[in-house]
């Protein structure tokens, strides 16, 4: 499923998350244009990583006009992870070009919409 | 047709994701899932109630889920662990079911947690007895001053230093497990029945 963006009417966003397999972001800095950026740390043996994942795929739906959402597997990516400081799975990083929020551990849905919704009021209060 | 949330839900009880279910089997499912969650303490009981009705009836509009949300949340972030786990489920529950993946699974997660605790405390175990116990382990595995212990050593470390609570512990830990596992065996079971 694809949609275009509100924002940036040229760029065309999916639905699901962007996988990152190695330790470039560009590939997600590219499809997000002017989005806020989700960036997921996971690990495959990671169980509440597990749990979360069908919540990240509907969080990447409800949210793909406005929100683009990375999940970068920790040991595919061990670059990213130092220079996101991440020391736990899952981490959350909200990101607009600088760090917005951080959250380490499981969420429910709920609570990362409410965490995305906050995120994306700021930056509209800001803009 | 099997839609996402009941085919990510087959996976996870161990079903042939194949199945065929009708779509209506999402919402009878998930507020039979939600039912089976009472008794409702009084503090939790209008936000489960409203979220049971809106199932049951496709509530469609949008800022009345958010409010349902808004109302979850509060449960969610109460003191009283059984508010918070029924809190919890509320969470995972206030979303509209069609085109999601994670509605029935995560509200089948929240569940098996709310019935471990549930067990826990039916064991006598209370959050004294927890504080007592997670006390002593940690003081355990930091090796109390001497040697840190390998980590298959703690249990019985725990028996010889205490016990009469590592009695308590490991009972209601054998209840809280065996309740997690036994509720996505039910869910099975009401998935089973549905295809007859």
């Amino acid at each position: 499923m694809i949609f275009f963006s509100p924002k940036k009417k040229d760029t065309i966003v999916t639905a699901s998350p962007i996988v990152i397999e190695d330790d470039h972001l560009a590939p997600l800095d590219a499809a997000a244009g002017e989005r806020l950026q989700m960036l997921v740390f996971s690990a495959t043996w990671c169980g509440p990583c597990t749990a979360m994942a069908p919540v990240i795929e509907d969080i990447a739906r409800s949210y793909a006009g406005e929100v683009a959402v990375a999940k970068i597997d920790i040991e595919r990516s061990p670059e990213i992870v130092k220079a996101f400081d991440v020391r736990a799975v899952p981490t959350l990083v909200l990101r607009r070009g600088a760090e917005i929020d951080r959250h380490v551990g499981a969420l429910t849905r709920t609570r990362l919409a409410l965490m995305l919704d906050a995120a994306l009021e700021s930056g509209s209060a800001s803009a | 047709m099997t839609t996402p949330a009941m085919a990510a839900l087959l996976a996870a009880v161990k079903m042939d994701p194949s199945t065929t279910l009708d779509e209506a089997c999402d919402a009878a499912l998930l507020c039979w899932m939600l039912d089976a969650t009472r008794p409702w303490p009084e503090p939790a009981k209008a936000a489960l109630e409203s979220l049971l009705d809106a199932h049951r009836t496709g509530l469609g509009d949008p800022a009345a889920w958010r409010r349902l949300r808004r109302a979850a949340v509060a449960l969610g972030d109460n003191g009283d662990p059984h508010v918070k786990a029924l809190g919890q489920v509320a969470e995972a529950a206030a979303w509209p079911v069609a085109a999601s993946t994670a509605a029935l699974i995560e509200l089948m997660r929240a569940i098996c947690h709310l019935r471990a605790y549930r067990a826990s405390l039916a064991t006598g175990w209370t959050a004294e007895a927890h504080a007592e116990a997670t006390a002593t382990l940690n003081s355990i595995a930091q090796g109390e001053g001497t040697r840190v212990p390998e980590r298959h050593e703690i249990p019985a470390m725990f028996e010889v230093r205490h016990p009469a609570l590592a009695k308590r512990f490991v009972a209601q830990l054998d209840a809280s497990n065996q309740a997690f596992s036994q509720f996505p065996a039910e869910v099975a079971a009401w998935i089973e029945g549905a295809r007859r």
